[in-house]
């Protein structure tokens, strides 16, 4: 089964330098991991592992110091800064740890201007009113993020990385900042939404108690994979 | 405590630089404001002492103290000496001289040797301090100290004096009246003739020819004959106290004047005593141009203070606001109010020590930079200005840093309120800014609407009393600034409603960047109303002050060329035989014409013309004369090429007139008043004659408003002592005609100039050649500009938007580092949800045309809206009687180019800085960065 499975996403001896004071501190020391499609693959480790650094490689936010990453078949690495932007904006969602919203625009509006720069056609208040009720928030669309408790905020983000129908949703720690309720809450979102709209999802977590949810599961550990749960 | 602070300030250096820049030009404005009057006043009343010099060609820095009397009572004339020699010191000026001239009363006197033609002239005897030092001997010799052994006394005489009293020397005269202590009548013999020695010596208060009929000796020997307690003889002194005019201080001036006044109330009980002070009414014409000069620089510089002030205020509140959290930390650990308030305090002092010590000398070098304003953003290197630092300007300074002080720790009160929890509370919360909620907007362009239509009602009333020395209203004045302010305001409150409107209308078919930027620049407002509200004024203030000051200086260049009338106007002396026609009243009187063709083909003469003028003409309308008519009687010709027409006056070439007049002989212009008060028609004949009451007729050819060197109104001062603008009506005829008429009166000479005007003064040096009226119109146009108050409009305009614009840039770049910092997270979200790096650029461009283009646009139009409002009560502040011409709004291109590029060469700097911030960020590390 493991052969057959399609990978969204796999990157090969990914490395990743940082200078730091005078220093080069390597934060990712040679990574291969392989992203299965339709599918939750769960980046585990402790703080400063390297899983965000790795995460924002794989999402095209960042370029590593060595090695590919081949997304959808297209090696990113190779992309210019404005294929980049482009790959983001049409097929790549995030969702951050700390609830990464524009403070200026009310829920529904951080769902339509991403509609927005992914150049997205039809009714995007429409969609956005969408996403927003698959979250289970469509009735605080047009509140503020302030006015919004912590998950509700963490919820509009998912709806937000959703909305333009992205092949892979990057989520980094999304249930960091929650209680356990709330963090199983937004992990069965994600759950639901592989079903439902067939999207890859990788998030990074450091929550054990999350871990068995996952597909697949790597275990970053001082830069490297500590082992393959899979294989 | 100490190192707190300093570790808080080097962790956020760069506001702080701002903060403590705002602080130092507080500082060093507030310091030049006195620095510089106190130079521009002091070099005027040099200035003043040196006009009345050659004017008078006597020295200004005299006082005479003069007794007469008998010294019956004890001490009497000690007394007065005292209080003559102290009057130096009571001036604070020092003295050149202390003279003391003592002399009898005149009184009969015996030749030893009769001579034929010798007359018993009544003659006094004198003594003048120091004569033996100042005087030259021209005949004869000095005299000397001591009283000869046989008892004769040796005594010069002036060369006037020596033909008034008829006297040889060595001749000896008796004066049985005047004995010494012995009773023997005083015997003088003349043994010198004294003169000037040094013309420019200012020991002469009193010329010799003055001393007419006295006999001088040592005054040693004068004071042991005649001056003692008892004596019942009559006694004349003059103390000649000589001050140093240049010495005399301008900020003196006030307590000068009450020394004035004790001297002639002294002047006025004390009838042994007349007084007289030469400067004394130059001093109490300075004193009222220094109160003027005073208001008006602190009219002019109000709006830079304010600035300045909420510059301070809100970048301290910018630093608070980042210390929010600390301050509640803080708190929370039990430190009191007091203390939190204690260390802002501390850091404001010692902030305000800095700008204190680098305020003052930047304060000098703006009163340098002030002084030598020619015209807006213009600087000549004149001579620099007698800059002083006395205590005024410290003190001054020291209230600048106590304001600064002010503005730094009263928004603490604001964080000191409350815990971390209200804090938080608060930080969410939209809190509208007070001015906003008390509608100071509204109500400062309602004052200043007020004040200009209270000014437009009385409008003539106001024009008298400053024509009559009085100060404008300071208020009024303000209006201006008020409106800039309210309306720079009330626009920060109308554009954001406007915005929202054009976002709802087109948000639909924006780009994201456009999108975002309109966003942010609707729903992220607090800091952003600082950098328009900043930028509004800067170009407003600048457009106001370019436009202000270009109007005001061409318009006072236009009229001090328009009443000029030509490059050089002069008139020789004319010799007549008016002394022959005074004694012979049926003699016809003739003038003798000085040679005119001299000027005509003189080097450096373009074209010159012969101009009659006089303005006393009588004139018969329907219904009786009109007195005081100014007649122009020219050569056509000559005057069309010599005269400087400024073409904008006239709806016709003004050569059509004068083309005109040369058909006819008897052709004449009327002034346009003239005809719309007594109806005259081209055609009519109108009988004019001279006050000798020769008459002349002309026939009506056309009419003008305006002549060269014609005022159409002038200022007559009634009965009740108040200036009245009445009109002044004119007649132009042809010369040939008047000369028919009157006879040959002197005219005027009008030349235009090929270069400048050098040749006049060689041609009249060269051949000693006195005029009596002579106008270099060049010349005129400078000594305008050196009017103090003319000179310290440019520059205060000048200075103050330099400072504003400073603040402008600091604020600006403070503005946008603050606001991309803070935007870094939310980049970086944007750069994760596919925005790239150019879409980022546009949509900061788009945000720079919504913040800084809008306000640059709207500053501009406030400021040339607030120019042609407040404009007429500007200039009627700075007005004189020489206002012919209609205000015109000079719309200066140069100045509000330039100020144009200096703004948007600071904008597209401050782009290149932020656009290279922005280049730097990482968006990996921008997401980190708002992760911890």
């Amino acid at each position: 089964m493991a052969d057959k499975q399609r990978y969204m996403i796999q990157a090969r001896g990914i490395k990743r330098a940082f200078p730091v004071s005078s220093k080069t501190f390597w934060a990712l020391k040679g990574i291969d991991v392989d992203i299965p499609a339709g599918a939750l693959t769960i980046l585990k480790g402790r703080s400063g592992s390297g899983k965000t650094t790795l995460l924002n490689i794989l999402g095209a936010l960042d370029k590593p110091t060595n090695g590919k990453v081949v997304f959808n078949g297209r090696n990113i690495c190779k992309m210019d800064e404005m294929r980049r932007a482009r790959l983001r904006r049409r097929d790549i969602g995030f969702v951050f740890q700390s609830v990464a919203l524009v403070p200026m625009m009310s829920a529904q509006e951080n769902i339509e201007f991403a509609l927005r720069l992914a150049r997205f056609k039809g009714n995007r208040a429409k969609r956005a009113l969408e996403c927003l009720k698959m979250v289970g928030l469509d009735k605080r669309a047009n509140h503020m993020p302030q006015e919004l408790s912590g998950g509700e905020q963490q919820r509009v983000a998912i709806a937000r990385a959703i909305a333009h129908k992205p092949k892979v949703i990057f989520a980094d720690e999304p249930t960091g900042e929650l209680d356990t309720n709330t963090g199983l809450r937004v992990v069965k979102i994600f759950k639901d939404l592989i079903e439902k709209e067939g999207v890859t999802i990788v998030m990074t977590t450091h929550d054990t108690g999350l871990m068995e949810i996952g597909d697949r599961v790597y275990e970053i550990l001082d830069g490297k994979v500590a082992g393959d749960d899979d294989e | 405590m100490l190192r707190f602070i300093f570790r808080k300030i080097a962790s956020k250096k760069w506001m702080f630089l701002a903060l403590l820049i705002g602080n130092i030009l507080l500082v060093s404005i507030a310091c030049s404001n006195p620095l510089y009057s106190n130079a521009v006043m002091q070099r005027m009343l040099n200035d003043d002492m040196d006009a009345y010099l050659l004017s008078r060609n006597s020295y200004p820095g005299n006082i005479i103290f003069s007794f007469g009397g008998t010294q019956q009572k004890n001490g009497i004339v000690q007394k007065y000496e005292t209080l003559a020699h102290s009057l130096p010191e009571k001036y604070g000026v020092k003295a050149h001289y202390q003279i003391c001239h003592l002399y009898t009363p005149v009184a009969a006197n015996n030749p030893e040797i009769v001579r034929d033609d010798t007359y018993y002239k009544n003659a006094a005897l004198g003594s003048l301090t120091d004569l033996d030092k100042h005087a030259k001997i021209i005949a004869g010799r000095m005299y000397s100290d001591k009283i000869r052994e046989d008892g004769v006394i040796e005594v010069v005489v002036s060369q006037t004096a020596l033909i008034d009293l008829n006297v040889l020397l060595g001749e000896r005269r008796t004066f049985p009246k005047y004995t010494d202590k012995n009773g023997v009548p005083v015997t003088v013999e003349v043994v010198g003739v004294y003169d000037i020695l040094d013309t420019s010596d200012t020991y002469w208060v009193r010329q010799p020819k003055h001393y007419k009929s006295e006999y001088m000796m040592p005054e040693d020997i004068f004071r042991e004959l005649f001056v003692f307690d008892g004596s019942k003889l009559l006694l004349n002194a003059a103390w000649y106290e000589v001050l140093d005019a240049h010495s005399m201080l301008s900020r003196n001036a006030s307590s000068m004047q009450s020394v004035i006044k004790e001297m002639s109330a002294i002047d006025k009980d004390d009838k042994f005593i007349t007084i007289s002070t030469y400067f004394e009414n130059i001093l109490n014409e300075h004193i009222k141009m220094k109160s003027k000069v005073g208001v008006t620089l602190w009219v002019l510089q109000a709006p830079i203070y304010i600035l300045l002030i909420a510059f301070i205020f809100m970048v301290s509140r910018q630093i608070l606001e980042t210390e929010a959290a600390e301050i509640a930390v803080l708190k929370s650990r039990g430190v009191k109010n007091r203390q939190i308030l204690g260390v802002y305090f501390t850091q404001s002092i010692l902030l305000n020590v800095v700008s204190f010590i680098a305020g003052v000398p930047l304060g000098v070098l703006i009163t340098q930079v002030l002084g030598s304003a020619n015209a807006f953003l213009e600087f000549v290197s004149r001579r620099a200005l007698p800059i002083e630092v006395t205590l005024t300007p410290i003190l001054y300074a020291l209230a600048g840093c106590l304001i600064a002080v002010i503005a730094m720790v009263f928004p603490v009160r604001k964080y000191t309120r409350g815990s971390i929890v209200t804090q938080k509370q608060k930080k969410n919360r939209k809190q509208k800014p007070l001015w906003r909620k008390a509608f100071l907007d509204v109500i400062a362009l309602g004052v200043s609407i007020y004040g200009l239509y209270s000014f437009n009602n009385q409008k003539e009333m106001i024009a008298q009393r400053i024509l009559q020395g009085e100060m404008p209203d300071p208020l009024l004045l303000l209006c201006s600034s008020l409106f800039i302010i309210g309306a720079g305001l009330l626009a920060i409150r109308v554009i954001p409603a406007l915005i929202t409107v054009v976002y709802h209308l087109f948000k639909r078919f924006w780009s994201p960047a456009l999108y975002a930027s309109f966003l942010k620049v609707l729903r992220q407002r607090s800091n952003q109303d600082f950098i328009m509200i900043f930028l509004i004024m800067t170009i407003a203030l600048g457009v106001f002050n370019a436009q202000t000051a270009s109007t005001i200086n061409e318009n006072g260049e236009k009229n001090i060329r328009y009443l000029s009338g030509a490059d050089i106007v002069l008139r020789e002396s004319w010799s007549s035989n008016s002394e022959q026609v005074q004694q012979n009243p049926s003699l016809d009187l003739i003038y003798y014409e000085p040679d005119f063709g001299v000027y005509e083909t003189m080097d450096g003469v373009q074209s010159a013309a012969r101009v009659y003028r006089n303005d006393k003409i009588n004139a018969s309308v329907s219904g009786g004369t009109v007195n005081n008519i100014l007649l122009f009687a020219i050569d056509t010709d000559d005057f069309g090429k010599t005269a400087y027409f400024d073409l904008s006056l006239y709806p016709e070439h003004p050569y059509h007139f004068l083309n005109a007049m040369a058909y006819n002989a008897r052709a004449v212009l009327l002034s346009s008043n003239f005809r719309d008060q007594y109806g005259f028609e081209v055609g009519d004949v109108i009988n004019y004659q001279n006050t000798a009451k020769d008459s002349s007729r002309g026939i009506v050819y056309g009419f003008v408003d305006y002549w060269p060197g014609y005022q159409p109104f002038v200022y007559r001062k009634g009965t009740d002592g108040i200036y009245r603008e009445s009109p002044n009506y004119l007649i132009v005829a042809n010369l040939s005609q008047v000369q028919d008429a009157f006879g040959l009166r002197p005219y005027e000479v009008w030349i235009d100039a090929k270069d400048d005007a050098g040749f006049i003064y060689e041609y009249a040096e060269e051949n000693e050649i006195r005029f009596p009226k002579f106008i270099d119109m060049e010349a005129e146009i400078v000594e305008g500009k050196n009017d103090p108050m003319l000179k310290s409009l440019n520059g205060v305009l000048t200075v103050g938007f330099i400072v504003v614009l400073a603040l402008c840039i600091i604020g600006f770049l403070m503005y946008w580092i603050l606001s991309i910092r803070q935007r870094t997270l939310q980049f970086g979200i944007y750069r994760a949800m596919g925005m790239s790096m150019r879409e980022i650029f546009t949509m900061l461009i788009n945000e720079q045309i919504l913040i800084s283009v809008v306000s640059i646009v709207l500053g501009g139009a406030i400021g040339f809206i607030a120019s042609s409002l407040f404009m007429p009560m500007i200039q009627i502040a700075y007005s004189s009687f020489d206002n012919a011409l209609p205000l015109t709004n000079a719309l200066n291109i140069t100045a509000t180019t330039q100020l144009f590029s200096v703004v948007g060469s600071m904008l597209l700097l401050s782009m290149m800085i932020l656009g290279i911030i922005v280049k730097r960020m990482k968006i990996a590390q921008a997401l980190k960065l708002g992760e911890d």
